[in-house]
């Protein structure tokens, strides 16, 4: 904002006013990065459980970002990352999915149990790395896309930090669904989540019960780490968290 | 058989011992065409009538056909150059190039041809000029069958006027429709003629004094052209659907490319944007001496206020954005077809139409596209397995629900192909996955993982 920097600079040059000066400086900041001046700021957010919600900092999984989903085992991890495109849909109706993957293999029948609409779902073949990152930073800055996710990249942190920015610039949520790793490096996402499958308590040998998931929050910008055991009710459609004692198991494999 | 002495053949010349129509003078310039008069220039020459010089000759008028196989015909209607200074420079071009043609500017392109095969002078005719020189062509130099010819001499009819004064009736019954679809084609009433091209609706042209070389040069002039497009498209209230560049060197060669949108749009930036990408194909060797920039397919696209950022609809945005993706990697959307089996209950559309939704079923998020063959322990053969081997990792079954049988669809072939049993089994890890067994059970049966559940 050009006018309201022409206005600052005549206050600047007493330096014994440090209210002045700091303001100063947080307007020159707030420039350079709005992503860091809207830090702390309440910005929409998705809601995923209550416990998750209350968890993090944004209260829910923060719109206009770029989130990170470590595979731990292929079907719990696409689960929950099929979750999180649901409900972007829901909460940004109108705009569409973009799913890249080198081999884009989405399969619509199961993703509709998890509530994600295969109407607005476009499949983006990319077989080269370079392609990959070049679409999902285009369909993050569009303002028709609400979610992205993107298969198997590992972007260095220049380019997940230009992800981050596209992501703010469109307003829709960006997701990198990775191989686990042991040492997975640092990240310009806002979180980072480690997924892994739980055998269901009410499972029989001829009935699977619902889908249970080992959700470990390995990082959130601003936030505390944590690990919940969730259940997805597929009847009721949310994410249902079990005893909490039992995240200590799942703790422990985040070392 | 004395008649066909007298019958004359394309090699005499048509205008020669006093007829007028030697030297017709130069007309001066044209103010406009009128309304309903069609202008054609007729070449004529050696290898002309091809699909090259015709693509080449695009460069004059948006409008060239080929005429029968004697040479090409260009539409000159409403071309902002005199006529005679145009007929010299396509003649000039044509001849700098290595094709030497015959060129006739008229009304009617069947009596243009007629003439020039009688041996005519290229010059500019006007319709009264055209219509005095009619009559005295002879029947040879009309584009008649050769077994027509001797007939008609025998009659007596030796040239266009003796041919006129007949009534078409008993002609037409005598030679059949072609004479009397003749005569009409050479007064101009009737003037088919299919061009190589597409009549684009809205068209741009530029030529450039020194030819365009560098990457920024042609960015600019074809954004430019892309601007004045736009804004014909703009007071047509028509949006581009397709886009064609062609591309002249000075050498006589040339370039064209293609490029479509997924939604019809007049968007200076949009098409700036798509062509800026196609310009790394552009060959330019020793330079571009001329652009033309085409929009091929027009829809009708309500008239809206234009040029505010940020105030796009997300539909336009959307189509913007695939139309930028679909240039550099394949989209597509998935549609759900009426079938049980996996890999056939969907199929790829366009990523720019609506799909219908899917109804949801208990099946993988992701269907592998080669699946991962395992090796399964059961209890007894029919029962679902207790143990998987996967590689040379061994997983324990806590879970089962199945057989879910699909049988193959006999209606398709190959008419062979065995069923499956589909289980989803959950493992002793909380891992999910949905197997199938191929094939009948015993020795031939095979079993394959095809997705991970959620």
């Amino acid at each position: 904002m050009p006018p309201q920097a022409t206005l600052t600079q005549p206050t600047e040059p007493d330096p014994t006013d440090r209210a002045a000066l700091l303001a100063g400086l947080r307007a020159r900041i707030a420039r350079l990065d709005p992503g860091l001046a809207s830090f702390g700021a309440p910005r929409a957010a998705l809601p995923l459980s209550p416990e998750l919600d209350a968890h993090l900092p944004w209260n829910g999984l923060p719109l206009a970002g770029l989130h990170e989903v470590l595979s731990a085992e292929p079907g719990a991890a696409m689960g929950f990352s099929a979750l999180l495109l649901a409900r972007a849909q829901a909460a940004l109706p109108g705009r569409s999915v973009l799913w890249i993957a080198p081999e884009p293999d989405a399969y619509p029948a199961g993703l509709a149990r998890l509530g994600l609409s295969a109407a607005s779902l476009i499949l983006v073949r990319t077989p080269r790395p370079a392609d990959a990152l070049w679409a999902a930073e285009e369909g993050l800055r569009c303002p028709a896309i609400g979610a992205v996710l993107t298969f198997g990249e590992t972007p260095d942190l220049t380019a997940a930090r230009r992800l981050q920015l596209a992501a703010e610039t469109g307003g829709g949520i960006g997701l990198l669904l990775r191989p686990d790793d042991e040492s997975p490096g640092p990240t310009a996402a806002l979180t980072r989540w480690r997924l892994s499958a739980r055998p269901s308590p009410e499972a029989g040998p001829h009935h699977l019960g619902e889908p249970g998931w080992e959700i470990a929050l390995l990082r959130a910008r601003g936030g505390r780490p944590g690990a919940w055991v969730g259940e997805w009710d597929a009847a009721r459609g949310e994410l249902r968290m079990l005893a909490p004692a039992q995240a200590g198991a799942a703790k422990r494999r985040r070392a | 058989m004395g008649s066909r002495r007298f019958a004359r053949t394309p090699n005499l010349p048509l205008f020669e011992g006093g007829l007028p129509c030697t030297a017709p003078p130069l007309l001066p310039a044209q103010a406009g065409t009128p309304l309903g008069e069609r202008r054609f220039l007729m070449l004529h020459g050696e290898k002309l009538a091809a699909e090259r010089p015709a693509v080449w000759a695009l460069r004059f008028s948006p409008l060239v056909g080929i005429w029968r196989d004697e040479g090409l015909l260009i539409e000159t209607t409403g071309l902002p150059d005199r006529e005679p200074e145009l007929l010299r420079r396509v003649r000039g071009a044509f001849a700098a190039a290595g094709a030497p043609a015959r060129g006739l500017l008229g009304c009617a392109p069947a009596a243009l041809a007629a003439l020039l095969r009688a041996g005519a002078r290229p010059q500019v005719l006007t319709p009264d000029q055209e219509a005095a020189a009619l009559p005295r062509l002879p029947v040879t130099a009309l584009a008649l069958p050769e077994e027509m010819i001797p007939a008609l001499h025998r009659l007596g009819l030796r040239d266009v006027a003796a041919l006129e004064a007949q009534p078409r009736g008993p002609l037409a019954r005598r030679f059949g429709p072609a004479i009397a679809e003749g005569l009409a084609a050479l007064r101009g009433r009737i003037a088919p003629f299919t061009p190589v091209r597409p009549p684009p609706r809205h068209v741009q042209a530029q030529e450039y004094l020194s030819p365009l070389c560098t990457a920024p040069a042609l960015e600019r002039a074809i954004g430019t052209l892309a601007d004045q497009l736009c804004t014909g498209l703009l007071e047509s209230g028509e949006g581009a659907r397709a886009l064609r560049l062609l591309a002249f060197r000075g050498d006589g060669s040339w370039q064209e490319l293609r490029q479509g949108l997924g939604q019809a749009s007049r968007d200076p930036g949009h098409l700036r944007r798509l062509l800026d990408r196609r310009i790394e194909e552009l060959r330019p060797e020793l330079g571009f001496e001329k652009l033309i920039l085409a929009a091929e397919v027009t829809e009708a696209l309500h008239a809206r206020q234009a040029g505010l950022p940020g105030e796009e609809t997300p539909q336009e945005a959307l189509s913007e954005l695939l139309d930028r993706l679909a240039q550099r990697v394949r989209i597509w959307r998935l549609e759900p077809r009426e079938s049980h089996w996996p890999e056939r209950a969907v199929r790829r559309a366009s990523a720019f139409e609506p799909v219908v939704e899917a109804a949801p079923a208990p099946r993988p998020l992701r269907l592998l596209r080669r699946p991962i063959p395992i090796t399964v322990s059961a209890l007894v053969p029919d029962h679902p397995p207790f143990q998987i081997m996967i590689g040379k990792r061994v997983e324990r079954v806590v879970s089962a629900e199945g057989p879910e049988r699909i049988e193959p669809e006999w209606w398709r072939p190959p008419e062979d192909r065995p069923a499956r049993d589909y289980y989803c089994v959950q493992l002793a890890s909380g891992a999910r996955w949905w197997v199938c067994r191929r094939g009948a059970m015993g020795d031939e049966e095979k079993w394959f993982v095809h997705g991970f559940l959620p």
